[in-house]
């Protein structure tokens, strides 16, 4: 038996040791805040300005932007870059429907994505940042316990996102589904309006006015049978911060409603990539 | 002390799950315990068949009221409604007890290894109580019976460096397999199930292979994990699986998958029917395997999709076994090494198609994805390849480590030994993070 401890117990202190050279070298790693180098123009979002802003036809921009980015999300993103990057001047901020959905606040807990979002966010967000949110605190120590202990990496960067190329795919997309995740819960009721997105929201208005950067919300488009099934209490609640946006004499450019081509879509929220080069240029000559 | 000690342990790991159902796990014990001493002692044959019918008919009953009652109340309703008139049921909606298809089976073979004599009653309520919920095995097997365990239990056991080092190897390779290959995989079956008419063939065809491997991984895993606690403990468990994708015929299979279930089924099932009905020839030979295969499918769930896929299976071993001959003739006249390795594909395909069922929701579900195999998008290269590598690393380990006592058996110098385990154990938390349920959790 003691020696059967013994073993144990020295197995367990080789694990130790592997912790505390991985934390070391990853907190070191932490430290350092990635570049921007000479962006001018930085695009954050979700996943709709993802796909739909491609920033190799605008100069010097760069697209950030990742699924499932809340507007908390963004605030902290945005906060924890534009300390050590001053030449950012414009930053381009999806503004669409969904975006004021409750189901992002649910994102931090019970939900198929958590660990994964808990995964890019962990070095620019401390679960105290999440105010009145319910997040699974469990589940975000295992992540951080995680990324920093097991393994020394140079990969903590993973919230910075990017432009992603998608390929036609509306015939096959589902759109019962995404309306449901967008709007509704697991019983089918509306989800109701996000409790804190209207508030990050205004935290990005006063962290670009801080930092003398223009701000421009953009609703991209959507297809046109999506628009048919978003919910009245969205397109109500989203004009509303619209116009609550233009009195801030914040930027708001809204291509939701345009009309365009079934194949510029990979489903009926996100363009493909040949979408998002028309829109990109679309969207060059209105800012 | 030391069962008390296990006892307790193995009610509060159990009531950590709903404490409300330790009455129900405490009083199925307490009744077959005193009905083991009653079928025991008892002199005549009548008294003793009428208590053992006793034993079944309410162990079975609490199993079918728990876990079958809206199952037959809506299929009945169902039935009726082909006559053209509606009947409205009343659904209970019951909370599945954990384990208790697992632990009503321990019992059942318990009472009728007593009737027909394997083992004398158990006379100590507390060594029975500990056979029925040793922690280890109570939520998911093995189903270990009572000519196995409960010799164990009442010998005072000693701690062996040996056993409880392999219990260790067993956890860890486990918790690899459970935590690296089946959590990660899971994902990717849930999407391409969940989703099966937005994806071409060749990826309906992954999401099986992936589901074979995770569905393995995951009850397998688990297996070891028994196991390898067992040992720690100072028990030897029953060995649940041995490399079953490389059977060669369905009947191999079931000899390899799941092991305690199929000979617990076969032993009280199928042997007694065949033994009984013998003169109707080889009739009573396949009424038996289909009697046997349609409820180890409702065993499983109770859902038509699990029976059907029972079914499947009962009808593959029939069929294997008409053909017994015919195939033996075959193997002669065709290379060993062509023979050994079509039969092995041809067994691999059998199973994994025949998860479809086993996976699908329901019926509807099964046979949409079922048809969705066999579409000409199944030369599309699919994506979703990422994982692939990872169950390799498991199916490659297992078959180089096939002659060992287990996979992380190994003749090399220590430093190198324990650098394998280091790097499983990082492997395990690496991966760690998306843990699902353990998928037999759910029977």
């Amino acid at each position: 038996m003691k020696k059967f401890i013994k073993h144990i117990v020295i197995f367990f202190l080789l694990v130790l040791v592997v912790f505390a050279f991985s934390g070391t070298f990853n907190y070191f790693q932490l430290k350092n805040t990635p570049s921007l180098g000479d962006t001018e123009t930085l695009i954050v979002g979700d996943s709709r300005v993802m796909t739909a802003i491609n920033p190799e036809l605008i100069p010097n921009s760069k697209n950030i932007a990742q699924n499932s980015e809340s507007y908390i999300i963004s605030y902290y993103k945005l906060k924890f870059l534009l300390k050590n990057n001053t030449k950012v001047k414009k930053v381009i901020l999806s503004f669409s429907y969904p975006s004021f959905s409750a189901y992002l606040d649910g994102i931090f807990k019970d939900d198929i994505a958590t660990a994964d979002v808990f995964g890019r966010i962990y070095p620019i967000m401390k679960p105290n940042d999440f105010g009145s949110l319910e997040i699974d605190k469990f589940k975000y120590y295992k992540v951080l316990f995680k990324q920093m202990f097991v393994y020394p990496h140079t990969n903590h960067y993973q919230y910075m996102g990017g432009f992603t190329r998608l390929k036609y795919g509306l015939d096959k997309a589902d759109l019962e589904g995404v309306v449901q995740r967008h709007y509704f819960d697991k019983d089918s009721n509306n989800i109701g309006i996000s409790s804190c997105a209207s508030q990050y929201l205004d935290s990005i208005v006063e962290l670009t006015k801080q930092n003398n950067i223009k701000l421009i919300l953009v609703n991209i488009p959507f297809q046109k049978k999506y628009l048919e099934k978003v919910p009245s209490n969205f397109i109500e609640y989203y004009n509303l911060q619209k116009s609550r946006m233009l009195e801030k004499v914040v930027t708001v450019l809204d291509y939701g409603q345009i009309e365009l081509p079934d194949t510029y879509f990979k489903d009926y929220n996100h363009l493909d990539l040949e979408g998002a080069n028309y829109f990109t240029e679309m969207l060059k000559k209105d800012f | 002390m030391q069962n008390g000690f296990l006892l307790l342990a193995s009610y509060f790991f159990y009531g950590w799950w709903d404490w409300r159902f330790l009455s129900l796990l405490l009083g199925a014990t307490f009744l077959s315990y005193l009905l083991g001493i009653g079928i025991g002692n008892a002199k005549r044959e009548g008294q003793r068949k009428l208590l053992l019918g006793v034993g079944v008919g309410i162990s079975l009953s609490l199993l079918v009221f728990f876990k079958y009652f809206d199952f037959f109340v809506e299929s009945f309703a169902d039935a009726f409604s082909l006559f053209g008139s509606k009947m409205s049921v009343v659904a209970l909606n019951l909370i599945l007890p954990l384990g208790i298809s697992f632990y009503t089976f321990k019992i059942l073979s318990y009472m009728l290894d007593v009737y027909k004599g394997r083992i004398p009653p158990c006379k100590n309520i507390f060594d029975y109580s500990l056979f029925v919920s040793f922690f280890p095995q109570l939520v998911a097997g093995p189903i270990e019976r009572a000519t196995t365990l409960l010799p164990q239990i009442q010998t005072q056991r000693k701690f062996s460096y040996d056993q409880a080092g392999d219990g260790m190897k067993l956890i860890l390779w486990g918790l690899f397999k459970k935590i690296v290959v089946a959590d990660t995989t899971a994902g990717y079956v849930h999407d391409i199930f969940s989703n099966h008419e937005l994806y071409p063939a060749s990826m309906l065809w992954l999401g099986i292979l992936y589901f074979a491997f995770q569905v393995y991984a995951d009850f397998s895993g688990y297996s070891d994990i028994a196991i390898g606690v067992g040992k720690l403990l100072g028990f030897e468990l029953l060995k649940n699986f041995d490399r079953p994708f490389i059977s060669k015929n369905i009947t191999e299979f079931w000899r390899r998958w799941h092991i305690s279930l199929s000979t617990w089924f076969n032993d009280y099932i199928f042997t007694p029917f065949y033994t009984t009905f013998r003169n109707w020839g080889n009739i009573a030979m396949y009424v038996g395997i289909m009697l046997t295969f349609f409820l180890s499918g409702l065993w499983h769930g109770e859902s038509w999709h699990y029976i059907f896929f029972g079914v499947l299976h009962g009808a593959a071993i029939v069929i294997e076994t008409a053909t017994k001959k015919s195939r033996k003739r075959l193997s002669k006249k065709v290379p060993a090494w062509l023979y050994n390795n079509l039969s092995m594909v041809l067994t691999f395909l059998f199973v994994i198609i025949t998860w479809v069922f086993f996976r699908a929701k329901n019926m509807d579900h099964g046979f949409s994805y079922f048809k969705g195999l066999f579409d000409a998008s199944i030369i599309e290269i699919p994506g979703k390849l990422a994982y692939i590598p990872l169950v390799l690393v498991m199916v490659i380990w297992e078959w180089l480590q096939r002659k060992k006592k287990h996979a992380l058996d190994f003749g090399f110098a220590r430093p190198l030994r324990w650098l394998i385990y280091l790097v499983v154990t990082f492997f395990i938390l690496y991966y760690f993070g998306n843990e699902q349920q353990f998928f037999y959790f759910q029977f």
